[in-house]
């Protein structure tokens, strides 16, 4: 008993959240998706619903492909704003201090997760792209609406990083 | 970062194939070419990032303290290892294009939803 409760609990975590990203990604499609998660689940083969635990794999795949593109973009922010290498020529760098660009720096700090969400976006909006071209019908329609949506934060952050670099390098 | 560019004027052309790719990109979405558009988002990737390359070049890894930091003389290796290095990498580039051209060949076109066609294309 405690066990199945257990894992009730593992499995609508991620349908939550899944369903929320739905939400966020397609509720201008027809403005219905998050309120009948049922009607989602039509657009799926049916070979593919009987996968119990594809709400999981959902979320752990989607997180974990976030975060990734996430921490490239951060590892290409501390080549860019500089790391504390010492005379020896090796650093050493705690994930973060307390987020500031001060004379010690963490992996992240403000700086380094901008330019994190930049590259996200950026993945976002190519992958979007990527999926739009390789898809017909519902799938590549969302796709296209996704990476028009990515769009603006990309130009966004574009300028708004290449600023604080120029900012960041003069000092 | 203002530097470099400031000698060497010609590598504005990175920055600018960012501009022209996140610029097509909108263009190519409204105008409904979706090969042209992921093509667009291609040269605003590739302009970001050599764009990033040429800022900071020389430097390789930037140090908080500008002494420290690694260039592209003081981080690259010896000659002789250079010469042989570069001969496997065209040896092997000709393998890693071949092999992407194949897979990228078998999967072309639109990917077809059903329950026999494995995700190949048309």
């Amino acid at each position: 008993m405690a066990d199945r409760r257990r894992r009730n609990i593992v499995l609508r975590l991620p349908r939550a959240v899944r369903e929320r990203v739905q939400w966020l990604l397609f509720a201008a499609d027809d403005g219905s998706v998050a309120a009948d998660s049922a009607r989602s689940v039509d657009r799926i083969p049916e070979s593919h619903q009987e996968r119990g635990l594809d709400p999981l794999w959902d979320f752990l795949f989607c997180a974990s492909s976030l975060l990734l593109a996430i921490f490239f973009g951060a590892a290409l922010g501390n080549v860019v704003r500089g790391v504390p290498l010492d005379a020896s020529g090796y650093f050493f760098e705690p994930l973060w201090i307390n987020f500031r660009l001060g004379d010690e720096t963490g992996i992240l700090d403000w700086y380094t997760i901008l330019v994190g969400v930049l590259a996200m976006l950026a993945l976002m909006m190519h992958g979007g792209l990527w999926v739009q071209m390789k898809t017909s019908g519902a799938v590549n329609g969302r796709a296209g609406k996704l990476a028009g949506r990515a769009w603006w934060g990309v130009v966004a952050l574009t300028a708004l990083v290449t600023a604080l670099t120029f900012q960041i390098h003069r000092k | 970062v203002k530097n470099n560019f400031a000698t060497w004027p010609v590598g504005f052309i990175f920055p600018m194939l960012a501009v022209a790719g996140i610029t097509g990109v909108l263009f190519e979405l409204r105008k409904g070419d979706e090969r042209k558009a992921f093509l667009a988002s291609c040269a605003y990737l590739g302009g970001m990032l050599t764009s990033v390359v040429f800022g900071v070049y020389p430097m390789v890894l930037p140090a908080r303290n500008p002494l420290y930091s690694l260039t592209v003389t003081s981080t690259k290796a010896a000659d002789y290892g250079l010469k042989i290095g570069l001969a496997w990498w065209i040896f092997g580039i000709i393998l890693a294009a071949g092999y992407f051209t194949y897979v990228y060949r078998s999967f072309a076109g639109k990917v077809v939803i059903d329950k026999d066609s494995h995700g190949y294309g048309d």
